[in-house]
């Protein structure tokens, strides 16, 4: 039985969950916002444990769980009846409550929740993707304004600033998206004299085309993205980006796996920038990374490939 | 007296101004089955999304059956969000991209979806509006 780990509104799940009734392949889904609501029962014994949760009138038999593909970490919501005051009490023990009671690393993961955290750290992304033989573009963090602007200068003043963790910002009822943007001249006069706030600069790429490479088992799907040459991020609402399947070359696979494997990772998806000189710039692993989108633009056939790889037996993926 | 600085890497930002939209409350959760559904039909709101579907010039969805993996939907598509998450993207030809709104949820690979249907009752004519109330990780 497949254990699919996510929220209610992750749709890529919907789309892989349409194919897997169609197979019949068997499958179960665990959404955050459901857990708080969940009946649970729990035996731990010497001899044995059963684990089994109700959500409506579904049950989850976590002893029936051969494999799970993680999308999404739990984020559970709290109970309504519990008082205000214990609810952020209440949301740690219902954390631990339900990553504690399924199956460990053992069990067939893609991939398992400690190795994605870790994977997804773009500054340990970044000290380790040169010994595998991956070009990083130039990247400071800082949080001295003189050491940044001498970093801008060094780089001609082409130099990108992106978000160490993600890009989303909500504040209260606002929500803002920070994408990778240029930095100009006037933005780094305007900043204090003092120290700021932890800031990534990194020396802007002048490329031809951004790759993206989805990597599922040992298969890979490699797509070129295009955009015009003054978008620095193709992410970007205006950009536009027409998209382009590629044979990925054997050299750059090897890095790829190598790195996924030094993450335990058995799925992620690679962002590289091509430079008009041809080369590759490593940018970053996505972990859980999109790949619906892709799919259905060039009929990639990730969806089945994903399926094949999350119905393998455990050990043959390890 | 402390002095707050905007932060150097959200300068610029742009705003998603849906995010907080309400979820359509023409869709349904099927716990049975884990998919979202119409509630009167019953049909999973993906398989209609991997169909063919032509917005009519009333702005009407009209659904065509399509070979899965052969054309690809023109009313719906995934697209890339800023980090990386799937967005399902309602388009339709002509519209003005920078009407686009989007929404979008979590930080591990979460999706957002994005309308850009121009000059419609979003309660009306969403059909994809799959998120409901988001969460930040």
């Amino acid at each position: 039985m497949l254990l699919i780990i996510t929220d209610r509104n992750d749709f890529t799940a919907d789309y892989v969950i349409a194919f897997l009734i169609e197979k019949g392949l068997p499958y179960t889904r665990l959404n955050s916002e459901d857990i708080g609501d969940a009946d649970v029962h729990l035996l731990f014994k010497s001899s044995g444990n059963s684990r089994s949760l109700r959500i409506v009138d579904v049950k989850i038999d976590i002893n029936a769980i051969t494999s799970i593909w993680y999308r999404r970490r739990f984020f559970p919501k709290v109970p309504s009846f519990v008082r205000r005051t214990d609810q952020e009490f209440a949301f740690g023990e219902l954390i631990h409550l339900f990553e504690g009671l399924l199956p460990g690393p053992e069990t067939h993961w893609v991939d398992y929740p400690a190795k994605v955290w870790r994977a997804e750290r773009k500054l340990q992304q970044l000290v380790v993707a040169p010994h595998f033989g991956f070009k990083i573009p130039d990247t400071q963090v800082s949080t001295d304004p003189i050491s940044l602007r001498q970093f801008y200068k060094k780089c001609d003043g082409e130099v990108v600033c992106k978000p160490i963790f993600r890009g989303l910002h909500v504040q209260g009822k606002e929500a803002k998206a920070a994408y990778t943007h240029k930095v100009c001249d006037l933005e780094l006069d305007e900043i204090s004299e003092n120290k700021i706030f932890p800031t990534l600069l990194q020396k802007r790429i002048r490329k031809i085309k951004d790759l993206r490479i989805t990597i599922v088992g040992q298969q890979f799907f490699g797509v070129e993205i295009l955009t015009s040459t003054d978008i620095i991020d193709w992410r970007e609402p205006d950009a536009s980006p027409n998209y382009r399947c590629f044979d990925v070359h054997s050299n750059l696979m090897n890095r790829c796996l190598a790195f996924l494997k030094y993450f335990g990772l058995s799925y992620g998806a690679f962002d590289f920038a091509v430079s008009k000189n041809g080369t590759v710039f490593f940018l970053e692993l996505n972990a859980v990374g999109e790949w619906a989108w892709l799919d259905r633009e060039l009929n990639l056939g990730i969806r089945p490939t994903l399926i094949q790889h999350l119905y393998k037996k455990s050990e043959e993926c390890v | 007296m402390a002095v707050f600085q905007q932060l150097f890497v959200l300068k610029g930002a742009l705003n998603l101004p849906d995010y907080f939209k309400k979820p359509d409350i023409k869709q349904t959760y099927d716990y049975s089955s884990h998919l979202w559904r119409w509630r009167d039909t019953g049909i999973p709101v993906v398989l209609e999304m991997l169909h063919k579907i032509k917005s009519t010039k009333q702005g009407e969805n009209k659904i065509e059956a399509s070979a899965d993996g052969i054309e690809k939907p023109e009313g719906f598509s995934f697209i890339a969000s800023p980090y990386g998450e799937t967005i399902i993207t309602k388009t339709s030809e002509g519209i003005d991209q920078s009407e686009t709104s989007c929404m979008q949820a979590s930080s591990y690979g979460e999706t957002t979806i994005t309308e850009t249907e121009e000059g419609e009752d979003a309660t009306e004519v969403s059909t994809l509006n799959l998120i409901k109330y988001f969460k930040c990780y």
